[in-house]
């Protein structure tokens, strides 16, 4: 849709529906001939239909969408286009604004309420089943020590008060005026679908603001602790609860997030045992969801000690979907190799973990060495994470 | 199951491999070279029977290379162009054709020996073949 929005192409609308140039070949110019000048065909509901084809100036064209539609869907079709316009659109009024900057988007709400608790222990004696928003926060609000004054600031800029001041604020919705018709260029369309899109954000956000007064100060319960949460990662820059953590990359919108893997120690053909230090197994939401080290670490599966290196796992195919469950599970993969892709009898990976040869090797892993009767590995503090192999 | 399947293929007409169609070949001959009207009206201006004086044919000449998409959907002035090229040249030659010049003397081509078979007129430009025509 944004490419067609930006492209030079003539577009044609007629009773609020947009046709798009109709590209031939001799099939479809068959099938032109028969219906040009076709008339509207009743449709499912009794209403007529618009014509599937239109003729313009000798031009052929198809039936696309509707532009109410068009405008109605252009936020899932485009949810980071409408993000922005979004963001363009508030930032005008000062209050708006400043709730923007701390705002949660939606790969934090997904991070904070899907991603977290799914890594983190919530407290004990807690009812069974799925954590709520309210719980999740203040569970991660107590796990990260949050200092009152976020949640005094949260008060401040969250408060009755502070709302009713941003609902007179906000102007009255822009009108965009009546959808053009005939031949249109497609940036004259875009233009006025931003104006209505505008008009809708306005009246969206209007509905917001007087669906939470009316709610009362009990509902803003939640929303001052998830902006306190939002305040104090603006601040830090970064969490991180029980070993699983996230920060913000150099772009807005887009995180780094992490596992740790904690000791654990691997065998090798003989039997003898490798003890392999902390790391962080992690996935950025900026592209593929590709487990990779964090730190300079050196393992059978990993190619150098760089940091930042891609973890070799067979049989996962990274998505560059962006939801709490591909980014659990490109983690659990990325640990799951770690811990237990190593195979000592097959040696797999780019390394192996015991001297084959006495050629000189880049990774030698015999720093790594500990006693079989390690007190740790005795007392099952230190697991062995490929005993079976 | 395989044993019914081969039985059921009895006497059915042999699977051809797929090939472009001529429509499809000749726009993105259109397309690759932005031919227009200039080359539609070099095209009616050919004479009907070429003598090959001043033609200056090469001996050895080349196919030229063509990625040809799978199906085309054109503009429609490129469809209108291709469309009247195919009317103008309706001859089985034309399946063959890798450049503009080559459509230029398809026709030509044909007039003078309509028996050329498909390997021929894949291997060898129509220049070459038409200069060799011309010169028996």
């Amino acid at each position: 849709m944004r490419q067609l929005l930006d492209s030079n192409l003539e577009l044609l609308i007629t009773g609020g529906c947009l046709y798009v140039p109709l590209l031939l070949d001799p099939s479809i110019a068959a099938e032109w001939e028969d219906h040009a000048g076709g008339a509207a065909s009743p449709g499912p509901a009794g209403r007529p239909l618009p014509p599937p084809l239109r003729a313009l100036a000798g031009k052929p064209f198809v039936l696309a969408m509707t532009l109410a539609s068009l405008a109605a869907s252009y936020q899932a079709i485009h949810p980071a286009s409408y993000e922005e316009l979004r963001r363009s659109c508030l930032g005008k009024f000062p209050d708006a604004a400043m709730e923007e900057d701390v705002s949660p988007d939606l790969k934090l709400r997904t991070i904070i309420f899907e991603i977290l608790p799914h890594f983190i222990k919530m407290k004990r004696g807690r009812r069974p089943g799925k954590p709520g928003e309210a719980e999740i926060l203040e569970e991660i609000g107590r796990r990260l020590g949050i200092h009152p004054e976020y949640y005094r600031r949260a008060r401040q800029l969250y408060g009755p008060d502070s709302l009713k001041r941003r609902l007179q604020d906000l102007p009255e919705a822009p009108d965009p005026g009546g959808p053009p018709e005939g031949l249109v260029a497609a940036p004259d369309l875009r233009d006025w679908l931003h104006r209505v899109l505008a008009g809708q954000i306005i009246h969206q956000e209007k509905d917001r603001l007087h669906r939470l007064l009316a709610e009362g100060e009990p509902s803003f319960e939640t929303h001052w602790q998830y902006l306190a949460l939002q305040l104090y990662l603006a601040d830090r820059g970064h969490a991180e609860i029980d070993g699983c953590g996230f920060f913000r990359l150099g772009r807005r919108g887009e995180y780094l997030i992490y596992k740790r893997t904690g000791e654990y120690a691997l065998k090798d053909y003989y039997g003898r045992i490798y003890r392999f230090p902390d790391c962080r197994v992690a996935v950025a939401t900026l592209s593929r969801l590709k487990p990779m080290v964090l730190e300079t670490y050196k393992h059978p599966l990993l190619f150098g000690q760089k940091p930042g290196q891609e973890i070799c796992i067979r049989q996962f195919t990274p998505t560059a979907d962006f939801t709490a469950k591909n980014v659990i599970q490109a983690l659990e993969e990325g640990l799951s190799a770690l811990y237990h892709g190593y195979n000592s009898r097959r040696r797999n990976g780019y390394h192996s973990l015991d001297r084959i040869t006495e050629h000189h090797r880049s990774i030698d892993f015999a720093d790594y060495v500990i006693p079989r009767d390690d007190p740790r590995i005795i007392s099952g503090e230190l697991e062995v994470t490929n005993a079976y192999t | 199951m395989d044993r019914e399947r081969f039985k059921q293929g009895r006497g059915q007409p042999p699977k051809r491999p797929w090939r472009p169609s001529r429509f499809t070949r000749i726009s993105a001959i259109i397309v690759a070279y932005s031919l227009g009207e200039t080359f539609w009206r070099t095209l009616v201006a050919l004479p009907e029977s070429l003598t090959g004086a001043g033609l200056g044919f090469k001996a050895m000449k080349c196919k030229a290379s063509l990625e040809l998409p799978l199906f085309a959907l054109t503009t429609p002035q490129v469809y209108e162009l291709t469309d009247r090229i195919i009317r103008k040249i309706d001859n089985p030659y034309l399946d063959y054709v890798q450049d503009p010049e080559e459509i230029l003397l398809c026709g030509p081509l044909f007039r003078r020996n309509p028996h050329l078979g498909p390997e021929v007129l894949n291997r060898f430009h129509f220049s070459m073949l038409l200069g060799r025509e011309l010169n028996r």
